[in-house]
């Protein structure tokens, strides 16, 4: 076994990793997270907002191996029974990690914000910031991750890129089992973002019962289709709905902030300004599609947009950003937005037009209600047990699947004269 | 730096004007309604199975990202939109205790968003009339690795790797290792002689 090191936490304690991952947390690729915060410029709402996508990844990592350590001590029999053989565990395992570790490399400045400003694929959809990932995986990390000599299992590149992507691989059951503890309604992702956000912006409704969760994680197979799925034991049931309860509260105090919104609208108009004014004909990112653009891309940090808009640089945008002078609301629908309000927002937006108005949709589920939710594992009377969806157990969870909000926003100067035409209409 | 900067003028900016997805709650419900006279019930699973066959297979601009997980190819974008249509009275969508998945049913404010966007359900009417004829009958497990098979037969295209049956049976059995070899092979077939593939 090699040597373990450690990186405190402020959530989680102190957070482990082994020689490859420290190679990879030390190399330049990683260490660029240090400068992209996570909340992009939420600390104008909450001022403890100032933390990065670099705790967040760890945290991740460390979460996902929480996770499929307990899954795996619970379910073994059943996961050997799938063909995930133990001899495989050390693999699946490390790859995971790996996954958690680098899933956000690919962040454009201020996280989300600027992930509007990146170029559209050959097939009409806009890339994402996992894209960005893969790629600085495959084009950056792919020598650090095949030649190291910390590496005895031989992971490659290509197997993190694809899981991350979900590109289907030979052999696949596993990744796409365990993939499950990246990108679904249990996912380590969130399991860290909600704990570490509320920890830094003290919105305390954010929390709940990591330990309690971990405990309820287990492996079933659908009867109707046959798959193996992440799901939790009735008994975590309540844990599951402070988890969905604790992502409402997130999502509505802070993350669709009225003010937040505000600023990740400013700062994606002045990242297009400062984008053209370095040379981006249409104001986007270079596409990750060669290991030049992924290295063009990634020279944009948190730190050289705030060196140009300190400098003066970014527009208006630019200005309202080192002024504090954000947009106002001037109209908002409910959470779940009825057809009358949509047309009204339609309407209002087409005579706010004048008046630079911004509109911001903030549709959301913060729970979607499907086939693909949280699954409970639940012992029926008749001794038969099935999977059931949280929702159908949950009045709580059922309560809250939907979120459809509409904003509209004007320059504050302009808000009197909005709210007029508001009231008119 | 002193004073304040002066407003923005209007312009086109990063978020497109006000988008709400009636293209997409107006498919939804279309699709639902098609399902009124069924011999069985409407699913979830269906619904972003029939959806994804529309978007790969008949080309219509539907604008969703698929994932492939473990109920085949999936779309987080689709499921919000089925849930906001269901808020919106478009469909109703409830748990059926019986089966244990969430059905989909014509909602009573589907004949008006369906008005909305006329004009798209009526240019796509062939193909949404092929996609349900083709796969309409078919229960989520067959559905499931019907879309799964041309996720991978995607993917392999868009990475530009050279591939053939035998590759994409090996990939889906690799998910599915419960799945017949043979099966997977006819449904090869059968998507190839649909145009799916």
């Amino acid at each position: 076994m090699g040597l373990r090191f450690e990186i405190r936490c402020p959530v989680h304690g102190f957070i482990t990793h082994d020689e490859l991952e420290r190679e990879l947390i030390e190399h330049r690729v990683f260490q660029r997270l240090r400068r992209i915060r996570q909340l992009a410029w939420t600390d104008m709402v909450y001022p403890g907002a100032m933390h990065t996508r670099f705790e967040h990844s760890l945290g991740v990592m460390h979460t996902a191996s929480l996770m499929f350590n307990d899954i795996w001590e619970r379910c073994r029999p059943l996961l050997e029974s799938r063909g995930l053989e133990a001899g495989a565990k050390a693999r699946h395992l490390a790859i995971v990690r790996l996954a958690a570790l680098l899933h956000d490399v690919g962040h454009s400045p201020f996280s989300h914000a600027g992930e509007a400003l990146m170029p559209k694929t050959a097939h009409g959809k806009r890339y994402k910031h996992e894209d960005y990932s893969a790629a600085a995986i495959r084009y950056l990390l792919a020598d650090v991750i095949g030649n190291s000599s910390h590496n005895p299992m031989g992971i490659t590149a290509e197997e993190i890129a694809d899981f991350i992507e979900g590109i289907p691989r030979k052999g696949g059951q596993s990744q796409i089992f365990w993939r499950q503890l990246m990108t679904s309604q249990l996912d380590a992702d969130r399991a860290d973002y909600l704990l570490r956000d509320a920890h830094h912006t003290g919105v305390q409704n954010g929390r709940y019962d990591l330990q309690r969760l971990l405990v309820s994680l287990v492996v079933a197979v659908d009867p109707e289709t046959d798959a193996l799925v992440l799901a939790v034991s009735e008994g975590g049931l309540h844990t599951a709905e402070a988890l969905i309860i604790a992502r409402y509260m997130m999502f509505t105090q802070v993350y669709f902030h009225k003010t937040r919104v505000a600023f990740d609208h400013h700062i994606g108009e002045a990242l297009k300004a400062l984008l053209v004014e370095a040379g981006s004909g249409d104001g986007t990112f270079p596409p990750p599609t060669s290991q030049t653009n992924v290295e063009q891309y990634l020279g944009w940090t948190d730190w050289r947009v705030l060196g140009l808009l300190d400098a003066g640089h970014g527009g208006v945008h630019g200005a309202m950003l080192r002024e504090r002078r954000h947009y106002r609301v001037v109209y908002e629908t409910d959470e779940v937005a009825t057809e009358a309000q949509l047309d009204r927002a339609a309407e209002l937006a087409t005579k706010l037009k004048s008046l630079d108005v911004y509109v911001a949709p903030s549709k959301k589920g913060w729970y979607t209600i499907s086939d693909e939710e949280i699954r409970v594992w639940r012992e029926a009377q008749a001794g038969r047990a099935r999977l059931v969806p949280l929702s159908s157990m949950s009045a709580v969870v059922k309560g809250l699947i939907t979120f459809n909000k509409i904003r509209l926003y004007v320059p504050s100067e302009r808000r009197a004269d909005a709210r007029r035409i508001v009231n008119a209409t | 730096m002193s004073g304040k900067s002066a407003p923005p003028q209007p312009s086109d900016s990063v978020t497109a004007p006000i988008d709400v997805q009636w293209r997409q709650f107006g498919l939804i419900s279309d699709l639902a309604e098609r399902f009124r006279e069924h011999q069985w019930p409407f699913e979830n699973t269906a619904m972003q199975k029939l959806v994804f066959f529309l978007q790969t297979g008949k080309g219509v601009d539907c604008g969703y990202d698929f994932k492939l997980n473990t109920y085949g190819p999936f779309s987080a974008s689709l499921q919000g939109d089925v849930n906001i249509a269901a808020a919106l009275n478009a469909i109703n969508l409830y748990f059926d205790q019986q089966s244990g998945g969430y059905r989909i049913e014509p909602g009573g404010r589907g004949e008006s968003v369906r008005k909305r966007v006329e004009q798209f359900l009526d240019q796509n009417k062939r193909a949404i009339d092929e996609v349900v004829s083709d796969f309409g009958n078919l229960f989520a497990k067959q559905l499931e690795l019907k879309a799964t098979v041309v996720f991978v037969a995607l993917t392999k295209r868009h990475s530009n790797v050279p591939f053939d049956s035998g590759d994409i049976v090996d990939i889906v059995r690799g998910f599915r290792p419960q799945c017949d070899v043979a099966a997977i092979e006819v449904a090869i077939r059968e998507l190839r002689f649909k145009h799916y593939l």
